[in-house]
């Protein structure tokens, strides 16, 4: 969904989004085995972190646009994911941190929420929490004009937009949630690693929103649920799913270019135009 | 550069140039456009009239020359805080946001002149704004296909649709290039009627082609060949200069 935001409305393809992914993962188990910070401390930590993060990283790669913005996110992720890897006594390399989750106090209340339930309903409220927070984003004043900026760069800047700076805000939103997404891998896997900073996990990404449908709101979500479900299953009959993804990937590219969600959109809203057509006539 | 503060002109160039590779499109250009007027740019094609118009909103950079704005230098600018002290153009070639609707379109320009930073994550409905978004698609014409995305749109609405963009922004000078281009008849009739309306309370620039439209709308009217301006003055002192017949207009004009 953050991912969604840069790509699919404001039409920034990036290559990168497993940096800000791997950024909030470690900001949050740095957090709890450096800072040993409650958790609400280490959420806090995790956005602060992500948000400035990404925002430095914004001011390099919004200087370009097109396949040089795509190469310079993917550069800076495979160097962050070396970082990863060649510092073992810090970030456990390859390895990765086990991590030891600390009860969720409130108040006098503790909850463990190592605890499947739990952590299943948390993750459910988190991920609600942001489709609500993304979607009013979408429809608001601030999601419009990054719309506008995507589909008509220049008419945008002669409209008296800066459009450095919207791209630079919808990077650094974007890469925010993306942390967030992290933190919460993190939390449901007591488990921090570089494995998920991969180009390979950028890439899928990129991949769910493509199927799912780019520029909707629901799209990465169906998009994700879509193509995990038969990743699961192909992999599970054969060792080449790969060529499957591969397979599905052009057939939606030629068939249904604007996704599930998008082509059911298309289709919903040519149906009621005939309704009308029919009325006005 | 002091004098220049005191300059009644609205916009002012001076020495103007811009080359493209061996090309220079537009050459040493003084043009003095004073607020209030109606003025049409026209000449052949290469002429570099759009060049300079793109050197005035920003879209290119001048090799050399000053470009003053009520009698600020803006020269080094860039677009959008061009477009944010008062200059609107519209495109040449139809410019508006493919994948919006027409209102959302009109709201863009509207949300640019009228919120402040943090209404930005509000909410979108603002009476005030709509009010302004439904005032400007009435005043082109086009209030009865709000809806629509924009390019969905035959071409003299997506034409009425650009004009609507720069009207929203309320600019003290409106560049129109070539507002005309490819619309029927009859909407040339409105457009002119509306560019005329407008007129009155604001300054605009128009590129055309189409010698009627110029004669009929322009107070004055500035000749452009080969980069630079060959003649200036009223349509009836245009009519007459041999130069300009020369260049521009042909022999058969005289006959007219």
């Amino acid at each position: 969904m953050a991912y969604n935001l840069l790509f699919g409305y404001t039409g920034l393809l990036s290559l990168g989004h497993a940096l800000f992914f791997g950024a909030g993962m470690y900001c949050f188990a740095f957090s709890l085995i450096y800072v040993q910070a409650d958790l609400w401390i280490a959420f806090t930590l995790t956005l602060i972190g992500a948000a400035v993060f990404s925002t430095i990283i914004g001011l390099i790669a919004i200087r370009v646009r097109g396949v040089y913005f795509l190469i310079i996110t993917l550069i800076i992720s495979m160097t962050f994911y070396a970082a990863a890897l060649s510092y073992p006594e810090v970030s456990g390399g390859s390895d990765g941190m086990i991590l030891r989750i600390p009860n969720l106090n409130f108040f006098s209340f503790s909850l463990n929420i190592t605890d499947p339930t739990v952590n299943y309903f948390l993750v459910w409220v988190l991920l609600t929490i942001s489709y609500i927070i993304i979607a009013r984003l979408i429809t608001s004043p601030l999601g419009i004009v990054l719309r506008a900026i995507g589909q008509n760069e220049q008419r945008a800047r002669l409209i008296g937009y800066n459009v450095e700076n919207y791209r630079l805000l919808a990077f650094t939103i974007s890469g925010t949630f993306s942390g967030l997404a992290g933190s919460m891998y993190a939390l449901s896997f007591r488990f921090a690693g570089p494995q998920l900073m991969s180009v390979t996990s950028s890439v899928n990404v990129l991949l769910w929103t493509l199927v799912g449908g780019s520029a909707t709101i629901l799209g990465p979500i169906v998009g994700t649920v879509v193509m995990v479900l038969a990743m699961d299953y192909i992999s599970s009959e054969t060792s080449a799913f790969l060529i499957f993804v591969g397979l599905i990937l052009i057939l939606v590219t030629k068939f249904a270019p604007k996704g599930i969600v998008g082509t059911i959109k298309d289709r919903l809203m040519s149906t009621s135009d005939s309704h009308n057509d029919i009325a006005e006539t | 550069m002091i004098l220049q503060k005191h300059s009644p002109a609205l916009l002012h160039t001076l020495g103007l140039t811009k080359k493209f590779g061996g090309l220079t499109a537009v050459d040493g250009v003084e043009f003095k456009l004073p607020e209030g007027e109606l003025r049409a740019v026209v000449g052949p094609n290469g002429a570099g009239k759009t060049t300079f118009v793109n050197l005035i909103v920003g879209l290119l950079r001048s090799d050399r020359g000053q470009i003053f704005f009520a009698g600020n230098d803006i020269t080094s600018k860039p677009p959008h805080v061009r477009s944010r002290i008062g200059i609107g153009y519209t495109f040449q070639l139809t410019s508006v946001f493919p994948r919006l609707s027409v209102f959302e379109n009109v709201r863009i320009p509207v949300q640019s002149r009228t919120l402040r930073m943090f209404e930005y994550f509000g909410s979108v409905s603002n009476d005030r704004v709509e009010a302004k978004i439904k005032s400007v698609l009435h005043q082109v014409g086009l209030e009865g296909c709000t809806a629509a995305q924009a390019d969905s749109l035959a071409h003299g609405d997506q034409r009425k649709l650009e004009l609507a963009i720069a009207i929203a922004l309320e600019p003290r000078l409106l560049i129109l290039d070539e507002p005309t281009q490819g619309m029927s008849e009859r909407d040339v009739k409105e457009t002119i009627g509306l560019i005329r309306m407008i007129s009155r309370n604001k300054t605009i620039l128009i590129i055309e082609h189409n010698m009627d439209v110029v004669l009929d709308l322009a107070e004055r009217i500035t000749v452009f060949d080969k980069g630079r301006i060959i003649a200036e003055g009223t349509s009836s002192e245009i009519e007459q200069d041999q130069n300009v017949i020369d260049s521009y207009l042909g022999a058969e004009w005289r006959g007219r």
